[in-house]
Parts: structure tokens; C-alpha cells; sequence
């Protein structure tokens, strides 16, 4: 079963795509905000990582840059959502090293294309 | 001398004593006569004024400066007449010399030769002289004594002050500023051409006026002020403006104290410059920068609020789309058709959302653009798998026809073609039941650089003729009973035709009420950029 690390700080959607990737088949951990989320990957290793961008004490773009610079976690399959919709940020999340990039609300058959193609990888 | 005497002294004594002050009175006489020659020689040696003395119609005295004004020395012109400086004397005034000299011999007696004139020097140098004639008593007889005066460093002194002054009236006069100047009682002394064409009055009528008499009271009130504080030694250097004809004109304003050589003040100059069309063009970059940051604001304002409004919305979306799920594989068909209308709503919600928050960022100028290279049989297979289902709904067909050679690329911003077809063809949708919705794709080479063609044609309810523009208006739809029956939000056609001229492109449509209706987008193939455009 594949481990998938869900970093999002808004209790509802956190709940809501947790239960839907569980019912997909996923093993789903949980991380309310950037420092949670980047001690998890660590202890964890989960084999992808669904990032929230606008979080509590780190943001996913912190998340994001510290996660790319440790050897450890470096290669973990991230995956960027974001309420935003604003096109630079997509833009700065691939720039910075995240491997995909999805809008909320989320149309889950996308995501779902989305995380099987690097999971497949 | 008689107090000097005492009375007990005999008669010789007295005569001797009488002789003797006799001869010391005569010898002081002519020590003092002798003086009085000294003095006059020195005076006349060592004065500035050439002098001479004419007797008998002959020169029978000149000083060392009269020799040095003409270079003659005295014994070159003992014996010369009057009339031989006429011949010295410069053209323009020797009439005038002559009738002079005429009317000194004709008898006037006592008559004053006062006048200016210019002659050459022995060696050819123009001078000015005053010279002063009288007659006098000479030596037993009359005689005119002339007093003269080089005058010539003061008349250069005079025509370099008046080119000065010709210089200044020139700038004065044909100065754009308005220039003017005011006495102690803020009269006006002296004002330029723009002075008068800014007032609309000629001098005369401004000269000897106060503000008052020329000018609105309003506005006379404000220079009443200003003068009155010049006049006490300040300056004035501000903007104001004036209404002309209900339009207003901008003037910067610089008034300065104007002193005496005491330093006294004794009446103010001012200038004045029309800076209108400076201070418009400046009040239209502020007026400019405020609205952008107006804008600015407003933008990050939408962007938050529509975050704010997606958070819930993706609860309700992601709940009531698992319910559905669970529904649909729980066999609750009861609850399925509800939950539907929960998830249509929401998922009409959030397109309300986007629509409103793409428009504002049109609206502000903030609406971004990412060109790059694209796959046209990618974005269209794209956009029919998404808008499939929604054509089949009312039971259309759906044709799709490509015409371009395969792998054909363009330049463009992705996702906004994307949202481009999809609003057409979703409209197309909506308003077409049992009928056909056509996709067509075609390249035209007709111009100078190639275009796509993207095609957009129902067969739906069609659009009036009168309401051909209006469908591309903000807010507005082509009537609205098709609101009501249709939904959406209005902002769907001018979103596309913003997006649509933001990528060099346009839209047009052709309509028939009943028949259907056809848009045709155009596309640059690559896409240029502002400056690109203007070189070629």
C-alpha cells in the first residue's frame, strides 16, 4: 500500500481527501502545518507528498525548498495544491522543485491521474 | 592800522612806521597776486576740463588738457580760428556746430555754447565732447572762454547701457511668461505681451490699475495678499489656477521684492507661467497611479475573498461529491439525485467565482499571460474529453473537425484557450437540444503571418441581431429570460473576448434566431509580443 503524506492545515479538507484517497486504496498520514509535515517526511518516508502552500509556521514553499535540499528526502514525489489558482504560483512550485502542481477544490480522477503517474515513476 | 599807533610816538616815528607798513602791505599784495596766478595756472594745468580762450576770432589760450583732447599742442593752434575745428568735427554735427559758432558771432553776447558733440582727434579717434562757452573779459578786452569735458567713456557707457536695455525688452517682450511689475501700491508699471494676452487687456488698460480692476475678485483677493507680503520683503514662488471659460488654467507664480540702491523696496516684479499642460499631464499620472493601486487593492481584495469562499465550497464539493460515490456504490439511489443537485450547485458556485475573479483581474490590468509553445491536437482532444459528457447531455451530436497538418504547434497561453473553447462550447451546450455542436479547427495563411481558426457552431435558440454586441458585455446577456432559463453568470463571452485580445486575437459570431449561432476565434500562430507588433 502506497504511503501518501497529505500536509494541509484546513481541518475539513484535510478530513475529506483523507477519507477519499483511503477509499482509493492509499495509506494516508496526516500534517496540520510545514514543520509537522517536514519532520514526518523524515521520520516517515512517505512515497508522495500532497503539499498545501499557504500553511502555519512553515509555509509549503519553505517546506518545499527544505525538502529538496536534505539527501534524505530530496527524491520524494511532491505534488503542490493550492485555493490559490494564481498562475505564478504553479509557475514557482515547479521552479522550486515540486513535481506537480493542482488547483482546490479538487477534482479527484485529475489528482488521482496525477499521483499514479509519479507513483508509477 | 590807526588803533596799531600809540599816542606818545613822534610824527617821524609815525611816518616811518606808516611807510613801512605801507611796503609790507604792498609787498603781501603781490605775494597774494602772485598766489592767485599760481592757483589759476595750477587749476587750469591740472583740470580735467580742456579750456581754452578765443580773442579776437583766434585761439589765444589752451590748457595741457585741451592739447591732449584734440593731440595739438598749444603752439600748433595759437592763432587758429574757431571754424578750424568744424573741419575736425564729426559730419553728422557740423551743421550744428557752424550755427552755433554763427550765433556766438553774431553778437549774442553772452550767449552759451552747452551742447554734445563728436570730432576726431589729431590721430583719428572719435570723441565726445560737452563743451561750455561764456564770454568773458579778457586782458582788457572780451574774449569766450570754452570749458570742455571728454564725455566719450560715458557715452560708451550710455549706448552699452541701452543695448543692454534693448536686450531686456526684446526677452521681456517676447518672454512666453507673463512679466510685470507693480509700485508701492500694487499698480501695475510695466507689463508684457503675455501680461496682456493673459489678462485679455492691451497695457493701456492695466498700466496704472490694481489687480482689482483687472482681474475676478476671487482671484484678486489671492494676488492682493501675495503682493502684500512681497512688499514687505518676502518672496513668492507657488502654483494656483484660474477658471477661464469654466476651464482651468495652472500658473506657477514667482513674485520678488524689486530695491533701490538703499535697498528700500520700491514696487514688486512677477512672473508668471502657464504650466497647464505639465500639471495636467501630472494630475492625470497621479490620478493613474492611484487608480492602479485602486485596482492593485481591489485584485488582492477578490483573490482573498475567493479564496475564502473556495475553502467551504471544496467542503461542500469533496463531501457531497463522497456521499455520491458512496450513494451510487451503496446503491442509495434515493439520495443520489439530491446530492447531484448539492454538487451542481456548488460546482456552479465556484465557476460564478472564477468568472468574477478572472474579470476583476481583467478589469485591473492584472490579469497575467504565459505564452508557450502548445500541441493544437493536444489542447483540443483536452477540451472535448472535458466537454463530452456536457454536449451529450441534451442529446446533441457532437462533431469535431481538424483541418491541420498533424503536430502543428502555436504560441499561446494554454490554459486561456483552454477556458476559451470550453466557455464556447459549453454555451454552444446549453442552448442547443437535439441539434449538433461542431468543433472546427482550420489554418489560414492569407495574411502576412498564419492564424487558427477555431470554430464554434450550434443549433441552438440563435441570438438577435439587436443583441449581437451586448453578449459581450460585461453583466449583461442576450436577454434576460435566457438567464433565468439558462443561468450563468454574463461574464463568460467578455472574459473570452478579454482573453482573446490579450493573446492578439478576436472573436465574432454570426446568429440566426431559431437556426443557431456560430463564433469564430483567430489566433495568431506565434504570438507577438507589444514590441514585436510595432517594428513590423
Amino acid at each position: 500500500m502506497k504511503k501518501i503524506l497529505l500536509i494541509e492545515d484546513n481541518e475539513m479538507n484535510r478530513d475529506m481527501l483523507s477519507r477519499r484517497l483511503e477509499r482509493k486504496g492509499f495509506d494516508v498520514l496526516l500534517a496540520e502545518d510545514g514543520a509537522e509535515g517536514l519532520a514526518r517526511i523524515l521520520s516517515d518516508a512517505p512515497d508522495l507528498v500532497l503539499l498545501d502552500l499557504s500553511l502555519p509556521v512553515l509555509d509549503g514553499f519553505e517546506v518545499l525548498k527544505r525538502v529538496r535540499k536534505d539527501p534524505e528526502s530530496k527524491s520524494v514525489p511532491v505534488i503542490v495544491l493550492t485555493a490559490h489558482a494564481m498562475e505564478n504560483d504553479r509557475d514557482k512550485s515547479i521552479e522550486m522543485g515540486a513535481d506537480d502542481f493542482d488547483t482546490k477544490p479538487i477534482d479527484l480522477p485529475r489528482l488521482l491521474g496525477k499521483m499514479r503517474a509519479l507513483l508509477a515513476d | 592800522m590807526n588803533e596799531e599807533l600809540s599816542e606818545d610816538q613822534t610824527t617821524d616815528e609815525l611816518v616811518t612806521q606808516v611807510h613801512q607798513k605801507l611796503v609790507e602791505k604792498l609787498s603781501n599784495e603781490n605775494k597774494r597776486l602772485n598766489e592767485s596766478e599760481e592757483r589759476f595756472r595750477l587749476i587750469s594745468e591740472q583740470s580735467l576740463l580742456a579750456i581754452n580762450i578765443v580773442q579776437e576770432g583766434k585761439i589765444v589760450y589752451v590748457n595741457e588738457a585741451w592739447e591732449s583732447l584734440t593731440g595739438f599742442s598749444i603752439e600748433e593752434m595759437k592763432d587758429w580760428e574757431p571754424y578750424h575745428f568744424v573741419g575736425m568735427t564729426h559730419p553728422d554735427d557740423r551743421e550744428r556746430l557752424v550755427e552755433q559758432l554763427k550765433k556766438k558771432q553774431g553778437g549774442m553776447d553772452g550767449y552759451s555754447l552747452n551742447n554734445q558733440y563728436r570730432f576726431f582727434n589729431r590721430s583719428g579717434e572719435l570723441k565726445w565732447i560737452s563743451i561750455y562757452s561764456k564770454t568773458i573779459s579778457y586782458m582788457g578786452g572780451p574774449a569766450d572762454l570754452a570749458t570742455c569735458i571728454d564725455i566719450t567713456e560715458q557715452k560708451k557707457a550710455e549706448r552699452s547701457l541701452q543695448e543692454s536695455e534693448e536686450r531686456l525688452r526684446a526677452v521681456f517682450n517676447s518672454a512666453e511668461d507673463a512679466i510685470f511689475l507693480k509700485d508701492m501700491e500694487c499698480r501695475y508699471t510695466q507689463v508684457n505681451p503675455a501680461m496682456e494676452k493673459l489678462l485679455g487687456l492691451p497695457s493701456e488698460q492695466i498700466i496704472g490699475k490694481r489687480e482689482v480692476e483687472v482681474m475676478p475678485e476671487s482671484v484678486a483677493q489671492r494676488v492682493r495678499e501675495e503682493d502684500a507680503k512681497v512688499l514687505e520683503g518676502a518672496s513668492v514662488d507657488e502654483e494656483s489656477y484660474l477658471e477661464f471659460n469654466g476651464s482651468r488654467r495652472y500658473f506657477h507664480n514667482l513674485k520678488v521684492p524689486l530695491t533701490n540702491e538703499e535697498g528700500e523696496v520700491i514696487g514688486l516684479c512677477g512672473v508668471s507661467r502657464d504650466v497647464t499642460l505639465r500639471k495636467t499631464a501630472a494630475l492625470a499620472k497621479e490620478k493613474q497611479l492611484r487608480t492602479e493601486a485602486e485596482n492593485s487593492a481591489k485584485t488582492e481584495f477578490l483573490a482573498r475573498v475567493s479564496h475564502e469562499l473556495r475553502t467551504p465550497l471544496n467542503a461542500i464539493i469533496g463531501y457531497s461529491e463522497m456521499l455520491l460515490e458512496d450513494a451510487e456504490e451503496e446503491g442509495a439511489d434515493r439520495y443520489s439525485g439530491d446530492l447531484r443537485k448539492i454538487l451542481d450547485a456548488g460546482d456552479h458556485l465556484l465557476g460564478l467565482i472564477n468568472d468574477i475573479l478572472d474579470m476583476s483581474k481583467v478589469e485591473s490590468g492584472s490579469m497575467d499571460l504565459f505564452i508557450e509553445k502548445v500541441s493544437i491536437e493536444e489542447v483540443i482532444e483536452e477540451v472535448v474529453s472535458i466537454i463530452k459528457p456536457l454536449v451529450q447531455k441534451n442529446e446533441n451530436q457532437f462533431e469535431v473537425i481538424s483541418e491541420l497538418p498533424t503536430g502543428l504547434e502555436m504560441s499561446v497561453d494554454r490554459t486561456k484557450l483552454r477556458q476559451v473553447l470550453l466557455n464556447l462550447l459549453s454555451n454552444a451546450s446549453k442552448f442547443t437540444r437535439k441539434g449538433t455542436v461542431t468543433l472546427k479547427v482550420e489554418e489560414l495563411k492569407e495574411g502576412s503571418s498564419p492564424e487558427i481558426k477555431f470554430s464554434v457552431r450550434d443549433e441552438g435558440i440563435g441570438i438577435d441581431q439587436s443583441k449581437m454586441t451586448k453578449i459581450f458585455q460585461r453583466f449583461t446577456q442576450a436577454d434576460e429570460d435566457t438567464t433565468l432559463k439558462f443561468g450563468g453568470t454574463g461574464l463568460g463571452l467578455p472574459i473570452t473576448k478579454a482573453f482573446l485580445e490579450m493573446m492578439g486575437g478576436s472573436i465574432e459570431v454570426i446568429s440566426e434566431i431559431g437556426k443557431g449561432s456560430a463564433f469564430e476565434v483567430t489566433l495568431p500562430r506565434e504570438f507577438l509580443t507589444p514590441e514585436k507588433k510595432s517594428k513590423s
